[in-house]
């Protein structure tokens, strides 16, 4: 009896386990910034937080 | 993310792609977009501003000696090709003295100066006639 409640529990945590895991989010992907002149200097900083529940790691950021 | 815009013109576009550890979207792509223009064009303008120094040499001066729809092409059209003022075909609809009104005059609260030399404008009565002629039979 004991061991299927341990196998049971083992069951519902499983894919809990599993998923621990960093999740990136976004406030947005994209932005727009309508009509600007040559002089000005374009700059907007992108928001994220961490929703997962393990150590989100930036590895690398590169642009084209 | 920022962007240098020395020297860029018109639609931009730039992405940068984010590399983390999250297993399910390793790379995210961000983009900002952006219609760049020249210093002289960024802000909007009075309309008249047009026929003053920085400006005519583009805007009035293409247009000297000519009539007609040369002159149209030389000192319209920048303005008034497809897109957000009216082409040469729907104002071909309008009529005659409509025509002679706007162009004389200018249109209020819109880019549209007046081009008459009676309130300061290039264009001669005969010039501004054979506007009106051009738009209204454009072939
Ligand atoms: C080097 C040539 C050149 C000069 C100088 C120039 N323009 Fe223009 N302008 C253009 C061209 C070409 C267009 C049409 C293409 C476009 O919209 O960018 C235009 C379009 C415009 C428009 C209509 C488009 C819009 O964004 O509403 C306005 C208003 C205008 N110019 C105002 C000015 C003023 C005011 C000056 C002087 C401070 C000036 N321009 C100097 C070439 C010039
Ligand atoms: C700097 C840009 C610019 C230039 C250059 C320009 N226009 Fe316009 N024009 C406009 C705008 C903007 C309107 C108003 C459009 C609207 O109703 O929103 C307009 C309106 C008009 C109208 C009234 C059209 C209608 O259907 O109501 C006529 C006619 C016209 N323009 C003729 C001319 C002619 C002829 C020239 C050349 C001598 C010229 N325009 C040069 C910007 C310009």
């Amino acid at each position: 009896m004991k061991i299927w409640i341990v196998l049971a529990l083992c069951l519902v945590f499983l894919p809990a386990v599993l998923h621990a895991q960093p999740v990136v989010s976004f406030t947005e992907l994209s932005y727009n910034f309508g009509t600007v002149g040559q002089a000005e200097k374009a700059e907007h900083l992108f928001e994220f937080v961490n929703k997962g529940d393990q150590e989100l790691i930036i590895e690398k950021v590169s642009s084209s | 993310m920022s962007v240098d815009l020395a020297g860029k013109k018109g639609m931009i576009t730039k992405t940068a792609q984010v590399v983390t550890n999250d297993p399910v979207h390793p790379v995210v792509t961000l983009t900002v977009s952006m219609q760049v223009k020249d210093d002289l064009h960024a802000r909007p303008q009075r309309a008249g501003k047009i026929f003053e120094a920085d400006c005519r040499t583009c805007h009035v001066d293409q247009g000297k000696g000519k009539r007609g729809l040369e002159l149209f092409m030389a000192d319209c059209f920048m303005c008034h090709n497809a897109g957000k003022s009216p082409s040469i075909t729907q104002m071909s609809r309008r009529p005659e003295k409509y025509l002679l009104k706007a162009i004389r005059d200018g249109l209020d609260n819109t880019t549209m100066p007046g081009w008459t030399t009676s309130i300061g404008g290039p264009l001669s009565d005969a010039e501004i006639d054979s506007l009106v002629k051009a738009i209204r039979n454009p072939n």
